[in-house]
């Protein structure tokens, strides 16, 4: 660790943090967007309720947030934000984007709307069961995956007319990710275990032993190891060769007292950037000699974690409202 | 149900059931509109079309999820679970939650909710179930109405609403019945939901440490005494008194909610006690709505009480004994198909 280039009070509970370039966005709970530049926070008053969720943006140049104010807005760094959708009286959950093929889709309720690159609006949306616990696309953008009570459903993301792969199991499954590669599907259960399918054969995979819910997923820049939150260590599955994870054992990474709430692998190497539930953020490999705090534990959960596309850079945010950027 | 120690900062939860036309809106907006200081975020169903003022209202999807866990009857909301996460991004905003259902919600995996989800329960804590009850309309409901029946099955607090609207002996015998289903509640009459807030918020209901606060009625029931109830309701309601009855053939009585009170003057076998409680909330669960009691066991100068829901069941020790009250043991059931002699030895078993 370097050190700390800028911390800022979000005066909010933190929801979201992101890149555009080089400077670092967060989100709060009081609905504001901050953009951190060398130190220098820029803050806009984006949703009239809580930010629930954001993502950047495909073009690379702003950074969408969804809130409980049913908008969709864009916000590039110090500029005002721009709406882009609104789903009156309902809560936008889920945000995801994909810069290789422009796609936006946002979780509102039991639907999911796709905006194709550059369009203004909502081209189709995607109807679901119950409410969608979870969005993910694939590293092309172009497969959407969303989870919801008893599976979730696999489509392409452009085909409005993709009635979709359907994938049972009972239960309510909530945050899902999908391999870069596409060949996997996984979803956090509310019975705080990972379901997942393996495509094309939808053979089922089960992991268990969590204490809590998983909330975030990420993927290591190959695509052969997926780190989850929910136990008091990084949990990280093996997803080489041809049946994944299944009779693997995981590796168990940086384990203390507390739950890691959440994890990013770096985007160039084999480090993951963890969050805990007391506030504390380390790093470490996959070799669990190497652990390193780079955030001593201020009490309030890390809500959100994101590296910059370098890699030389982390911003984080917890649920009191401390957020910052470390230079390492 | 481990012990949800109250922790400061868990928001305080009242759920409001009852059905439609009972008052339960009008309650909603008088705890709105008093001047007591407090923030509230509330959860509704449909909100464009009751007229609610307040700055925060969620509408929720009633969606029930079936938890995977081999626990039969273990339901949960898992709208509610997804809005008070989404609620607690404005931690600060609010200073305690009311969620209201519809008067065609079954009220269990509302409750369930807060004691299943681990991120939930963190956070909040159920306070009371407070259910509104139509003095004029009730019976009818309660003849027709499996939700109608749980909802009173499940209330802390009974509004016993529209007194007014009613004679005094049509009041008795609402009394009665509502009684004969739930023994625990405390009942408060009122006419156009007009309370005092402070007996239906901050009520604890779930609290272990003020589960005997509810006694007085707990009290006046007993096992004879119940009876005695169903006997008189006989008279005012022709059929009805079959609700109480066991005959597994009878439709009605298949449907119907009743409570036993069970009691014992011997101090009881806490293993054996405490093993009983637990086989019979698994094996029976889908069938004991609630269950309430306050135990006494050898050798232990503190009251044990124990509380559930299904087969969600929490117990500690809790005040001692006072030195001028009896120590006699005492455990509720609200259900259905309960078979009030099975449940009498088993009880009568476990005496130390």
């Amino acid at each position: 660790m370097r050190g700390v280039s800028g911390t800022i009070d979000l005066e909010a509970p933190g929801v979201a943090c992101g890149w555009i370039g080089d400077v670092a966005m967060f989100a709060s709970g009081d609905g504001e967007v901050f953009a951190l530049r060398n130190g220098e926070a820029a803050r806009r008053r984006a949703h009239e309720g809580a930010v629930l969720c954001a993502c950047a943006h495909p073009d690379g140049a702003s950074w969408l947030t969804g809130g409980d104010d049913g908008r969709v807005l864009a916000t590039r760094p110090g500029a005002a934000p721009v709406e882009i959708a609104r789903f009156a009286g309902k809560w936008v959950d889920h945000l995801v984007a994909s810069a290789a093929s422009g796609v936006i889709a946002a979780g509102v309720g039991k639907t999911a709307h796709v905006f194709p690159r550059g369009a203004p609006q909502s081209a189709h949306a995607f109807a679901y069961p119950s409410t969608i616990g979870g969005l993910a696309l694939d590293a092309k953008g172009r497969i959407l995956v969303a989870s919801h009570y008893g599976g979730a459903t696999v489509r392409y993301a452009l085909m409005a007319d993709d009635s979709g792969v359907t994938l049972r199991w009972a239960g309510s499954h909530l945050a899902a990710t999908i391999s870069p590669d596409g060949d996997y599907v996984l979803t956090a259960m509310q019975e705080m275990e990972l379901h997942g399918w393996r495509l094309p054969e939808k053979t089922d995979l089960r992991m268990s032993g969590y204490a809590a819910k998983t909330k975030s997923f990420s993927w290591d820049r190959r695509g052969r190891w997926l780190a989850t939150s929910g136990a008091p260590c990084a949990v990280v599955w093996p997803f080489v060769g041809k049946t994944g994870p299944q009779n693997k054992a995981p590796v168990m990474v940086a384990e203390r007292e507390a739950l890691v709430t959440q994890v990013a692998f770096h985007p160039r190497e084999d480090r993951i950037a963890i969050g805990y539930a007391d506030g504390a953020v380390h790093a470490a490999t996959l070799d669990p000699a190497s652990e390193a705090r780079l955030v001593a534990p201020a009490g309030a959960a890390i809500a959100a974690l994101a590296w910059r596309a370098d890699g030389a850079a982390l911003a984080f945010a917890d649920e009191a409202g401390a957020a910052g950027v470390l230079m390492l | 149900m481990t012990a949800p120690d109250a922790k400061p900062e868990q928001i305080p939860v009242t759920v409001l059931t009852g059905w439609l036309g009972a008052g339960k809106t009008t309650l909603l907006n008088r705890i709105l509109s008093e001047d007591h200081g407090k923030r509230y975020a509330v959860i509704v169903n449909e909100f464009g079309e009751i007229g609610i003022d307040n700055d925060l209202i969620v509408d929720a999807d009633e969606e029930v999820f079936e938890m995977n866990n081999g626990c039969v009857c273990c339901t949960v909301r898992g709208d509610l679970i997804r809005i008070i996460e989404g609620l607690m991004r404005r931690k600060g905003k609010f200073d305690a939650i009311l969620v209201e259902t519809t008067g065609l919600a079954a009220p269990a995996p509302v409750a369930q909710t807060f004691f299943v989800d681990e991120a939930v329960r963190a956070r909040t804590r159920l306070d009371a179930i407070v259910t509104v009850v139509d003095a004029k309309h009730i019976l009818h409901r309660l003849d027709d109405s499996a939700e109608a029946q749980e909802q009173i099955a499940f209330a802390d607090v009974l509004l016993l609403n529209k007194t007014d609207l009613v004679s005094a002996e049509e009041l008795a015998a609402v009394e009665r019945r509502i009684r004969a289903i739930n023994p625990t509640a405390r009942i408060e009459r009122t006419q156009n939901s007009a309370i005092a807030l402070d007996k239906i918020l901050d009520v604890g209901a779930f609290d272990l440490a003020r589960v005997t606060e509810l006694e007085p009625d707990f009290l006046a029931e007993s096992g004879h005494h119940h009876h005695h109830h169903d006997h008189d309701h006989h008279h005012d309601h022709g059929h009805a008194a079959r609700d109480f009855g066991r005959e597994a053939d009878d439709h009605i009585a298949a449907a119907g909610i009743a409570s036993i009170s069970l009691r014992s003057e011997r101090p009881l076998d806490p293993q054996r006690t405490l093993t009983w409680i637990n086989r019979i909330t698994q094996e029976r669960g889908p069938d004991i709505l609630r269950l309430k009691g306050i135990l006494a066991f050898p050798d232990e100068p503190k009251r044990f009480v124990v509380q559930g829901v299904h087969m969600i069941v929490d117990g500690d020790t809790q005040r001692d004994w006072r030195a001028d009250e009896p120590r006699i043991s005492r455990l509720v059931f609200i259900g259905r198909n309960l078979d009030r002699a099975e449940l009498e030895t088993a009880f009568a078993a476990c005496a130390a």
